[in-house]
């Protein structure tokens, strides 16, 4: 649908915690044969410290967002936060952002969980509440602590990071929405039970019915209902669980691999789960040109793919510089082993107290 | 350790940065008293400090108690004329005296209740990771 009233992207910005895994090393641990990861296009991940969770992470993406914006944290009027990796079972992690902020009192909050499109349906209430008048500017943000039980395949991508977004006013925008699609079903690829520490999945399960059905169906929804094809966008950014999903939903869109590049992030960064898409749009925005045209997909399993048609403003470059870029946090690492990389995670537990 | 009670109480004023200005000796006091510190005036004003300073001080706490990451390091860093201790979470690599740190949002602890409490810290950044005029 394109709403009603223009809304945009005001402010972005993204956070990568500098500790890396080498895939290789987990391979090596767990018996895994090289080409695995190589298969996948997973080179290194992300590792947040054992005092990172979704709330820190999210708070510095968002602190970026507010410096790129330009606004005082005050106006901000709703705050939504996608994770499945919040701190607490029962009590939300928008609280402590939004104070931590310094967010109005008078302002919506809530914590969302849709797997990984969790962000991306926050900004879609973003853009509902700017759109029909009810908040000037909200901010959604996709964090996670990424969990998989050691030694399944899903380690060598369960990462850490958070991406942030003020939507606000399109004519504050240094990119405005054009239009936005979402479709939903009940499909069972990946899950998490209550007081399961890790997920499980459905395996192969998670390619064909899952990630490329939803995705390729809320593009295709979107690109009829505005009237686009592949041609019409420079830029495709999609969920990025492996570095091999997004170029072969690509390819079976009909984008070349060429406008898909840019915005990949996943080989060298891990799939941030909330954070995957949201990151690969920040690095899309980060080097975009007015007028350029941009297709988002997000995807969360249970499952459902958020589609959005982006077109790219005037002030996008001045705004580039005002908080690190995807490119400036990727180079800034230290590589980890798996021993601290178990440590950070807590994969390792401690008896206390005897 | 501390309370729940007394991390709501405080933990709005200390994540703001905001601090007191002493209108009569000049002296920066964070977290904000009733009364300066230095030369006892309640004649204060408020400010909001910068996110960016220089570490004064620090000290490695190589056995901390139960619930804090090992080592611990704790930094005092200069604010917009404030001396503020906080922990360092990040860059201790970097760490040395009058190193450039950036506040940021910490998971710094846990009370006995189990709530996780979040407070300023200290990224220690290296030069190179500067913007010009970066100071918010």
């Amino acid at each position: 649908m394109r709403p009603e009233r223009r809304a945009g992207i005001v402010g972005w910005g993204t956070y990568i915690p500098p500790r890396r895994l080498k895939a290789e090393e987990i391979a090596s641990l767990w018996g895994f044969a090289p080409e695995v990861p190589k298969g996948l296009w997973i080179e290194e991940k992300a590792v947040a410290a054992v005092d990172e969770d979704a709330v820190t992470m999210g708070w510095y993406a968002a602190r970026s967002a507010i410096r790129r914006a330009g606004i005082d944290p005050s106006k901000i009027e709703a705050v939504f936060v996608g994770t499945e990796s919040k701190p607490y079972a029962v009590k939300p992690s928008a609280t402590i952002i939004g104070d931590a902020l310094g967010v109005s009192t008078r302002k919506l909050a809530t914590d969302m969980e849709f797997a990984c499109r969790a962000g991306g349906e926050g900004i879609r209430f973003g853009i509902a509440l700017v759109a029909s008048g009810q908040a000037r500017y909200a901010l959604a943000i996709g964090a996670d602590t990424a969990q998989a039980n050691p030694g399944d395949v899903l380690e060598f991508t369960a990462a850490s990071g958070a991406a942030a977004y003020i939507v606000g006013p399109a004519e504050e925008a240094a990119a405005e929405f054009e239009g936005v699609v979402t479709y939903v079903t009940d499909t069972p690829d990946f899950w998490r039970r209550e007081g399961s520490r890790y997920p499980g999945h459905g395996e192969i399960f998670t390619g064909d019915p899952a990630y490329f059905h939803h995705i390729i169906s809320s593009v295709k929804m979107l690109m009829t209902e505005l009237g686009l094809g592949p041609d019409d966008f420079d830029y495709a950014v999609f969920h990025q669980p492996n570095g091999k999903f997004p170029l072969k939903v690509g390819r079976k869109l009909g984008f070349p691999k060429e406008k898909i590049l840019p915005g990949i992030v996943t080989p060298w960064l891990g799939n941030t789960y909330n954070g995957s898409a949201l990151i690969g749009l920040a690095k899309v925005l980060e080097r975009a040109e007015p007028g350029q045209r941009i297709l988002v997909a997000t995807f969360g399993s249970g499952a459902g793919s958020d589609a959005f048609s982006i077109i790219v403003k005037d002030s996008i470059k001045e705004r580039v510089k005002k908080a690190p870029t995807v490119e400036e946090l990727l180079q800034s690492k230290v590589y980890i082993s798996y021993g601290e990389y178990a440590k950070h995670r807590r994969i390792l537990y401690r008896n206390v107290g005897g | 350790m501390t309370s729940v009670q007394r991390l709501w109480r405080r933990s709005r004023e200390y994540l703001s940065l905001k601090a007191f200005r002493c209108r009569r000796c000049g002296e920066v006091i964070y977290p904000p008293k009733r009364a300066c510190p230095y030369c006892g005036s309640r004649d204060l004003v408020e400010i909001t400090l910068p996110r960016k300073g220089r570490i004064i001080t620090y000290t490695v706490i190589n056995v901390p108690i139960e619930g804090f990451s090992k080592p611990t390091i704790i930094a005092v860093a200069e604010l917009g004329g404030a001396k503020v201790m906080a922990q360092v979470v990040e860059g201790a690599e970097h760490l040395v005296e009058d190193a450039e740190v950036e506040v940021v949002l910490g998971k710094v602890g846990r009370t006995v209740e189990g709530l996780e409490y979040y407070m300023p810290a200290f990224r220690v950044v290296s030069g190179k990771d500067l913007k010009e005029g970066d100071t918010d």
